[in-house]
């Protein structure tokens, strides 16, 4: 159980790190990195360097390793939001309709710009290499094209075909 | 122990993918997150009779073996929900790219990409999927919030609270 604890403990300490670097950054103009999720890994060496020094009975190394992986693994995805700038739909249209407000068709869909919507996300993926400006167009790069062959070769292995 | 919670977390989440390939291709789109949650379930309480009939003694270390790979199953579907099936599934990047892509090597105006994928159809979908799944009510021409909390619900929650710890001062 030591080990567990261990984890949980060393991931906090390391999840307060980034929030705080992360506001720091955010806050002073400078702009978090992706790259700053890395520290995780920092975490990981301190806590396999933890397990190491202290003599535990029954061990779960491998479970409190595990434990910190994924947590830091979801801790990324979850990061990823707030550093790209951009709110979900989905987190948006349950946050208008928090407590008991209600809000017909028009409302709702009149609280969402495209531009907000998908220019950003153009946007985005034109940063990425993935699209370039064609004219006064986009057109998809090759980086792009990989990318679309990948998820359309998942998508048809499971039958999906929506998106977005 | 260890290896032994550790296996039978990653093999309920191989058995909650397996069952998501298969039968995804069946279900109504709209009802994706009563079908993903009904998934994950199943598959937790297969492995766990599983390992029951197998070597499961009721004693201390059992339900620490459940209740840990239990999580780590939690944490991996998660994971595989949001950064692999929730991208192909809602991300707005990805559809953008897929439109952006369909039009080949000459491309597409901003215009006309508008006229095929806008906020209307991003809406409709979300709107759709949540009265679906209990979330939002539709009455009278309004929506409001449902008394239902899905496991969507859960995501929605961490991201809003993302966005607070980082970017509210």
């Amino acid at each position: 159980m030591i080990s567990i604890l261990l984890s949980i403990l060393v991931f906090l300490i390391f999840f307060v790190i980034h929030i705080f670097m992360g506001r720091y950054s955010i806050r002073y103009g400078c702009g978090i990195k992706i790259q700053s999720a890395l520290l995780f890994m920092l975490g990981f060496l301190v806590y396999s360097f933890l397990c190491f020094q202290i003599q535990i009975q029954n061990p779960l190394y491998i479970t409190g390793g595990a434990l910190y992986v994924f947590s830091a693994i979801l801790h990324f995805i979850y990061f990823t939001s707030p550093y790209l700038g951009d709110k979900s739909p989905s987190s948006e249209i349950l946050f208008l309709l928090s407590g008991k407000k209600r809000m017909n068709y028009k409302e709702i869909l009149n609280s969402f710009h495209d531009e907000q919507l998908i220019k950003k996300r153009i946007e985005d993926l034109h940063r990425g290499g993935y699209i370039v400006k064609k004219g006064d167009g986009y057109a998809a790069t090759k980086k792009g094209f990989l990318l679309f062959g990948i998820i359309a070769a998942y998508k048809n292995f499971i039958k999906w075909n929506t998106g977005g | 122990m260890d290896i032994l919670i550790f296996i039978i977390g990653i093999m309920q989440f191989i058995f909650f993918v397996s069952l998501q390939c298969i039968f995804f291709r069946f279900i109504d789109t709209r009802r994706v997150m009563k079908w993903i949650s009904l998934f994950f379930i199943f598959s937790f309480i297969c492995i766990n009779v599983l390992y029951a009939f197998i070597g499961f003694k009721l004693n201390l270390f059992s339900v620490w073996i459940v209740l840990l790979s239990g999580i780590i199953y939690g944490l991996l579907a998660q994971i595989y929900i949001l950064a692999v099936f929730g991208v192909i599934e809602s991300s707005i990047r990805i559809r953008v790219l897929s439109e952006i892509v369909s039009y080949g090597l000459k491309g597409v105006s901003y215009k006309n990409l508008l006229k095929k994928y806008n906020k209307k159809i991003i809406i409709d979908k979300r709107l759709g999927r949540f009265v679906q799944s209990g979330e939002l009510i539709y009455d009278e021409n309004y929506y409001k919030r449902g008394s239902m909390k899905t496991f969507s619900y859960i995501p929605a929650f961490i991201f809003s609270l993302y966005w607070k710890l980082y970017r509210s001062f």
